[in-house]
């Protein structure tokens, strides 16, 4: 493609983004060796967040099963205690020695744990800097706004900006890799599952397409021709003259830009999607996550077509905030889990490119280990999920959490502070994608308050 | 209708243009109507008019069907018939209602008092969510006490936000009250996360930062305040109820299940031991609704909803002023809250004052009904499940997945969109608000457009076609529930079929209250011109309609 025209734009957006920064000159080399270290051909990586919307309850995720773990679990979550026998026994002893099962849905996912390919981080959540219960207690700590509020904890998780939100980790790396694409139409971030504030940048806006796909304009066919359907190329043409009209109202423009972009867009993407290599692998039915990453996998097998060489995906799925109805629940809730992402990891195996594409999970927070009857309520720190070929699977990362109630890792009613941060959750899996650690202090403002950057899973 | 040059265009630029804020769309009907009146005695009319309740006409849907309306044991099979019907109730009376203030604006609650029946929960529960609707529009000139309380005893939203069976802590079962509600109520319904000014804005400490409103000690205890309430219509604490009359009662107090203890909030308000469960909740609901933040909290996103994503703070300031003190001395009074923001200069002259920035983004449900309401939609006739061939419906189910929009269908309580959304890019650089921009995906602008041209270039038929019969040999209704939804009544277009700027005219007052510009006329009228020895007179309406609707001056309600 056009390499002068994107090393032009590349200029452009840095010139743009140092208006912003303190150092000019400092953010325009950082750009540089962006490019200089990730620009090759046929090196494609994508990011793949899986967000669990309303808080998951991962402690029911991921389980101890050893005899004092489980009991010191059992005994704080009562009824909503996943059975011991139950569990599905996974490997990776943590350094207490407590071994750990996976919920009876996630066969799975425990069979890729067991081949590696699944690694498992413990207790991770929203921080500013290592967080005690002492320096809860004492308000030392500073700490992210509105701990266990679901919308500012997703700002938070997706911004990691503790003030105001303005962008999200996503948005910010790609405003700084996205010419790494060949393509200047399409956005190097993509969402399945509408606006967010992760892929947002200053520069960048995300390409939202929705799980069914990429539709056209009813009676409005761009290759309608002039000779042969003059009626409608000429309908096409005012449609487009109307876009292009000057609007001095903001909302009126932005609705025009973006307008014009979705029906650009729509042709070219509908068309990748719609020639790219079709994929066999069955994704099970009335499943949202399933229907986003479906999609998503049919997006990566048009990588080529699509001329892109980095890309991150946003997936949701809803209905984690289990108040009330618990076991029944998160049952379905880690069957549609396990069914999505297993279906998810064989088409990219099916693709071949298992070992480009890293998916992750993501939550609100974590629940309380205590119990309001039949449900949970809104906790802090929770565990997460990463899978791919290129994650050094089959262990748990982190550091996994006393349950006991009133243990040194529980803030309140079981409300447990996380011992790793999403600043080094997502570092690591940036430092994978490809960008440079001297972008990390402008992508994850919190990251300098912890020792390790690199917590190794990938 | 008159025409540019009239002596009395004016008047009816300025009646379309309320119309456009405070109904469902304008007709041509409405706005005649409109021109004689002021604004004033316009909404005094709305008001005063008869609520249409979606319930009843619920039930006599249901039986029509074949249905028992309530049943006692609910059988899975039929929730997603029951909600079809329910939504159409819905639909048909926006489109058709005479309340149209009063559903507006109920509509708008229910973009702040949010149920969905996106989440398992309330799945069997369209009875609960026709009442629950009801609700909103019956409180919607009534006091917002009233609605909290409504609203707080109402099953659907017990279900939604898991208050129903929420229970006092038992050490000997190590649980404690389920704190949903108790953090929701605040957060969403009443006071919000931090500390507002009259005006809206935040109370900055000496850092700069926002003050938070309350904390997780509030919420405990608040928590406690709303524990004891089950389903109206069982006798045992652990009985199970989900259907018949349990959807629609408000819920009933078990006192043994309730924590007496006493409670505090926000460090000083007490509530004393020993209250009934409901006085726990009055005492509760008093002390919120004593907060200075529920004013400016809730009048902003009402303006929002009604008249501009971004209202000045002295707008919001003057409104919530009229919440605070109606003028004789009640709080909370929505029936001068709404004449506030429909009277206010802002949003008579707002197009004038803010140029540049005032209005909000048409939301999907809404470009429809504008559609639907200015060109008479009908409803045709669908194959029930019974497999008879019912009276006319105007049916959109399937809105969500064409138009990323479903009345009581969006993804969580937090609405389809959040008040505070800002779009990446110029609108978030300019520190503007623009909330319905959230669901504006690139896929949702692509479907979307191409729904309502489908709508215009197929729609407008005089064959009353029986969806199940065109599309379905099997009968099978489930497939087709909204493919072909209304029927439009283009006649009056099509008389000026021939005078393409006599139609464009037309267009711009009923849809842009009379403000096209000169270059989307012109570019429509030379379209049209073109074709026009090749095409007929419905041809010319549909393509005219079709760039009007969308066109970018029409996708922001100015």
């Amino acid at each position: 493609m056009n390499t002068t025209l994107n090393r032009r734009h590349f200029l452009q957006r840095a010139a743009t983004l140092a208006l912003g920064s303190s150092s000019a000159m400092a953010t325009l080399s950082r750009l540089q060796l962006a490019h200089a270290q990730t620009a090759r051909e046929s090196d494609y990586k994508a990011l793949v967040c899986v967000f669990l919307f309303g808080g998951n309850d991962a402690f029911n995720m991921v389980v101890p099963r050893s005899t004092t773990e489980y009991a010191a679990y059992s005994a704080t979550r009562q009824s909503l205690a996943v059975p011991q026998n139950e569990l599905i026994p996974i490997d990776g002893q943590q350094n207490n020695g407590a071994e750990y099962g996976l919920h009876p849905a996630l066969t799975d996912l425990a069979q890729l744990y067991s081949n590696n390919k699944l690694a498992i981080l413990g207790n991770v959540g929203a921080l500013i800097e290592p967080t005690s219960k002492i320096a809860y207690q004492a308000k030392t700590a500073a700490l992210p706004p509105q701990l266990f509020s679901h919308n500012d904890q997703q700002n938070f998780l997706q911004s990691l900006q503790s003030t105001q939100k303005r962008n999200g980790w996503a948005g910010r790396a790609a405003d700084l890799m996205h010419s790494l694409n060949n393509n200047p139409r399409l956005s190097m971030n993509i969402s399945l599952n509408g606006s967010n504030l992760w892929q947002a940048g200053a520069d960048v806006v995300p390409y939202s397409v929705n799980p069914e796909g990429v539709g056209t304009i009813n009676a409005m066919d761009r290759k309608a021709s002039a000779t042969e359907n003059g009626w409608e190329h000429s309908r096409v043409a005012a449609f487009q003259a109307i876009l292009a009209q000057q609007q001095n109202h903001i909302l009126a423009r932005n609705y025009a830009e973006h307008m014009n972009r979705a029906w650009d867009l729509s042709e070219e993407v509908g068309d990748a999607v719609s020639t790219a290599a079709q994929i066999q692998t069955l994704f099970p039915e009335d499943n949202r996550l399933a229907a986003g990453l479906k999609m998503t996998a049919k997006l990566i097998a048009a990588r080529d077509s699509l001329n892109v060489s980095r890309q991150t995906f946003f997936v949701g799925m809803g209905d984690f905030d289990t108040h009330g109805d618990q076991n029944r629940r998160q049952s379905l809730l880690m069957s549609q889990l396990n069914d999505g992402l297993a279906s998810f990891y064989n088409a990219l195996e099916e693709l071949g490119i298992a070992d480009k594409v890293t998916t992750f999970s993501m939550s609100d927070f974590g629940r309380t280990l205590t119990s309001n009857g039949d449900g949970t309520d809104h906790g802090w720190g929770g565990h997460h999920f990463i899978i791919g070929d290129a994650v050094a699977g089959g262990r748990i990362y982190g550091t996994m959490p006393d349950l006991a109630i009133g243990s040194n890792d529980d803030m309140g009613e079981g409300r447990i502070i996380p011992t790793t941060s999403i600043d080094q959750y997502a570092a690591t899996l940036s430092g994978w994608f490809g960008l440079p650690g001297s972008a990390y202090a402008d992508v994850f403002p919190n990251l300098a308050n912890f020792d390790v950057t690199d917590l190794g899973f990938l | 209708m008159p025409l540019p040059g009239d002596s009395d265009y004016a008047a009816a630029q300025s009646a379309a243009r309320l119309l456009d804020q405070a109904t469902f769309g304008t007709t041509a009907k409405t706005l005649v109507a409109a021109m004689e009146k002021s604004r004033e005695q316009w909404l005094d009319e709305q008001i005063a008019l008869p609520q249409t309740l979606h319930l009843p006409l619920l039930d006599e849907r249901l039986t029509e069907i074949g249905f028992e309306p309530a049943p006692e044991v609910e059988k899975d099979d039929e929730g997603w018939v029951r909600d079809i019907q329910r939504s159409d109730i819905w639909w048909e009376s926006a489109v058709w209602g005479q309340d149209q203030l009063r559903q507006r604006v109920a509509y708008a609650l229910s973009q702040i008092l949010v149920i969905s029946n996106v989440s398992d929960v309330l799945y069997n529960d369209s009875r609960g969510i026709a009442n629950y609707h009801d609700i909103l529009a019956a409180h919607a000139f009534g006091n917002y006490r009233d609605l909290l309380k409504a609203v707080t005893l109402n099953p659907m939203m017990g279900e939604y936000l898991s208050m129903v069976r929420n229970e006092k802590a038992d050490a000997q079962r190590n649980i404690r009250p389920d704190e949903n509600y108790a953090r929701e109520v605040m957060q969403l319904f009443s006071i919000g996360l931090v500390q507002l000014n009259i005006d809206g804005s935040p109370v900055l400490d000496n850092q700069q930062q926002p003050v938070p409103t309350y904390g997780q000690d509030d919420i405990k205890n608040l928590a406690r305040v709303f524990t004891g309430w089950n389903h109206a219509t069982i006798t045992q604490w652990w009985e199970w109820a989900s259907s018949g009359a349990a959807e629609i009662l408000p819920m009933k107090a078990f006192p043994a299940y309730h924590d007496t203890g006493s409670k505090t909030l926000f460090g000083d308000k007490s509530i004393p031991a020993d209250l009934t469960p409901e006085q726990d909740i009055d005492a509760a609901l008093d002390i919120l609704f004593a907060h200075s933040n529920v004013a400016p909290f809730i009048c902003k996103q009402l303006i929002q909803r009604l008249i501009t994503s971004n209202p000045s703070p002295d707008y919001v300031a003057r409104v919530a002023s009229v919440f605070n003190d109606n003028g004789a001395g009640e709080k909370g009074d929505l029936k001068a809250v709404i004449k506030a923001i429909y009277l206010d200069d802002e949003a008579i002259n707002g197009p004038t004052l803010a140029p540049t920035t005032f209005g909000k983004l048409r939301e999907p449900l809404l470009k429809v009904t504008g559609l639907w309401r200015a060109f008479k939609a009908q409803g045709i006739p669908v194959r029930e499940n019974n497999g008879s061939l019912s009276l006319n419906r105007l049916r959109f189910r399937g809105s969500d997945r064409e138009m990323g929009q479903r009345p009581y269908g969006s993804f969580s309580v937090f609405n389809f969109y959040r008040p505070d959304y800002q779009q990446p890019g110029e609108i978030k650089n300019n520190d503007l608000i623009a909330p319905e921009f959230q669901i504006m995906t690139d896929s949702q602008l692509v479907s979307s457009t191409s729904r309502l041209s489908g709508s215009i270039f197929w729609r407008d038929t005089k064959n009353a076609w029986p969806q199940s019969e065109l599309t379905n040999p099997d009968n099978q209704p489930k497939a087709d529930w909204d493919l072909y939804p209304a029927q439009l009544f283009l006649e009056e277009e099509k008389q000026l079929a021939n005078d393409p700027s006599a139609l464009v005219e037309r267009l711009s007052l009923l849809l842009l209250h009379g403000t096209m510009s000169t270059q989307l006329r012109s570019t429509i009228i030379d379209f049209i011109t073109e074709y026009q020895p090749y095409s007929s007179a419905e041809m010319r309406v549909y393509d005219a309609l079709v760039l009007v609707m969308a066109s970018p001056e029409y996708a922001i309600q100015r």
